[in-house]
């Protein structure tokens, strides 16, 4: 699993990756009420946003670590949004047909380094 | 007898092109084949809105407690409910009736049919008119998928509230029914050939209806089958799949017309044959809205008057649910389409005093504006008084107002509607990164 500085992990299988949000991002925002998403077939780019998360606290955008095209999304999680706040790493939100992924995403020590300065 | 104007059909296309006509000083004759008002007023708009105000009063009255008021029991007699309804509806119509009148239109009771470019026949009385427009509005869809289903106009009849209803579709009209029967206490399925409800809306605003009814307890039933529809022990169905344009009152054949029947009209609203005009929910392409049908009733008779009038029409759409939920311009399918440049303001109303206060459901105000030009180009609403906030958005985006335009101006506190300065400093943030 990768993770990006704007507190998305990617989890990739072959040229298929699935997206979430972190467990440190689902904690900053506290209940999550609600989540927009793009749409299947949407094509995405690297730092573009494929929707937003909507907590009790604020509206978040959701930015993407991959280039590529949304193939599937995960209805539970729309259905009952809070589900992140309970397992956010094992609560996918896209799976994508990837082309090109960021450069930027740290690994777990990383990320883990990387949070601790925030 | 010769008129100036001879309309056909006395709902809000037809009686708001007869009173611009009189501005006009035009000799106008206004042919109602039913009842004035037309769909909006007997059978569509206020009926509907009665019904969602008297559900909204008893589900408010039901959720009080948090307020400290609790209700050992609440009861409603629907019959006495429908005959306030009737009473409410006679008594618009019987001043719409005398408004016209005064004016001075010549309204005549009777179906009326074009014979001649200039020549309408009514009750074998022949009347004579320079320029005719057709208003007839439209009916319910012919379309039946479920044997023994109801119309929308036999649901606002109703003698008894059902156990257990489903409604078949997923439009505004099934929206609006499934929240009057759910507040009434119905149990409420909707069923759906789709995998969405109110596929032509905003996304965002379609799945955050489809979170608030499940919340509520309304079943969505999607990617159903013809079969589906007809499955299930329900005490009623309620078929809600569309209308089609009424084409009674004239030869439809001799005009252009589309592939569902409706006229084809020019700019001007003329159909295929000089000085006959259309307007409203017959014409192609209808949004089946009111307020779009006066709009063109008051454009068609500045256009005969050689006073045309075709810049865009901004309207709001608006589903009357709890909470409520508005749509004006764009949305951001379309802003992608159309390759606008555009940003995203989304602001929930967790801390908006006046939301917190009326309801516990989720409520946003989201804006779309150009990044470079700063306009506003939508706005897509769900929340308490949203059809009227919408107005604001209408405003904006007919004068081509700007995200600095409306920030300035300084909205009352506490309102629902001050949220939207929130969601322009969330625009002015993105947009100039400050």
């Amino acid at each position: 699993m990768l993770f990006s500085k704007n507190h998305v992990w990617l989890d990739i299988d072959g040229d298929i990756g699935k997206i979430g949000i972190t467990d440190y991002a689902q904690k900053k925002l506290g209940n999550i009420l609600f989540l927009n998403v793009s749409d299947i077939d949407d094509e995405i780019e690297i730092g573009s946003t494929f929707g937003d998360v909507e907590s009790i606290k604020s509206v978040s955008e959701l930015f993407s670590p991959v280039t590529g095209k949304i193939i599937a999304i995960n209805e539970d999680i729309i259905d009952e949004p809070d589900i992140i706040n309970e397992d956010a790493n094992g609560s996918w939100i896209v799976e994508v047909e990837i082309s090109s992924i960021s450069e930027d995403l740290l690994n777990d020590a990383d990320y883990k380094e990387y949070i601790e300065t925030l | 007898m010769k008129y100036d104007i001879a309309v056909i059909g006395g709902g809000p296309a037809g009686y708001t092109a007869a009173l611009e006509a009189i501005k006009y000083g035009y000799s106008v004759v206004l042919f109602e084949k039913d009842l004035l008002g037309g769909t909006c007023l007997n059978r569509g708009c206020v009926p509907t809105k009665y019904l969602s105000h008297v559900s909204e009063m008893i589900y408010k009255v039901k959720n009080a407690e948090r307020y400290g008021i609790t209700v050992d029991t609440v009861n409603i007699d629907i019959k006495k409910t429908i005959e306030h309804e009737q009473t409410i509806i006679t008594k618009l119509r019987n001043n719409l009736e005398e408004l016209l009148k005064n004016k001075g239109i010549e309204i005549i009771y009777g179906e009326a049919s074009v014979v001649g470019d200039k020549l309408v026949k009514c009750n074998d009385q022949e009347f004579v008119a320079d320029n005719i427009v057709i208003a007839t509005g439209s009916k319910q869809s012919d379309i039946k998928l479920v044997q023994e289903s109801i119309t929308s106009d036999e649901a606002l009849l109703l003698s008894t509230i059902p156990k257990n209803i489903k409604i078949v579709g997923g439009g505004v009209v099934a929206i609006e029914f499934a929240n009057i029967f759910n507040q009434l206490g119905s149990n409420v399925t909707i069923a759906i050939r789709g995998d969405r409800i109110l596929r032509k809306w905003d996304k965002e605003l379609s799945v955050s209806i489809t979170q608030t009814f499940k919340k509520k307890g309304i079943k969505i039933e999607t990617k159903c089958s013809f079969e589906d529809f007809n499955e299930g022990e329900y005490d009623c169905i309620l078929s809600a799949v569309g209308r089609d344009p009424e084409l009674c009152g004239f030869d439809a054949d001799v005009f252009e017309r589309d592939s569902n029947g409706a006229l084809v009209v020019n700019k001007d609203n003329c159909t295929s044959k000089n000085n006959i005009y259309a307007i409203g929910d017959v014409v192609s392409g209808s949004s089946m809205l009111a307020h779009i049908a006066m709009e063109q009733g008051r454009r068609v008779i500045h256009a005969i008057a050689g006073e045309q009038d075709n810049s865009d029409i901004v309207i709001a759409k608006c589903i009357y649910i709890s909470p409520e939920v508005a749509s004006v311009g764009f949305t951001e399918l379309e802003a992608r389409e159309k390759k606008i440049n555009y940003i995203v303001g989304k602001v929930n109303m967790i801390s908006n005093a006046r939301t917190v206060i009326s309801t516990e459901d989720r409520s946003f105000i989201k804006v779309l504006a150009d990044r470079d030009t700063r306009r506003i180009i939508g706005a897509h609403l769900m929340c308490e008084g949203a059809s009227d906030i919408a107005s604001e958005f209408v405003v904006v985006m007919k004068n081509g107002l700007t995200i600095d335009d409306v920030k300035s101006s300084v909205h009352p506190h506490p309102s629902f509607s001050e949220t939207i300065m929130d969601v322009m400093d969330e625009l002015l943030e993105k947009v100039d990164g400050v």
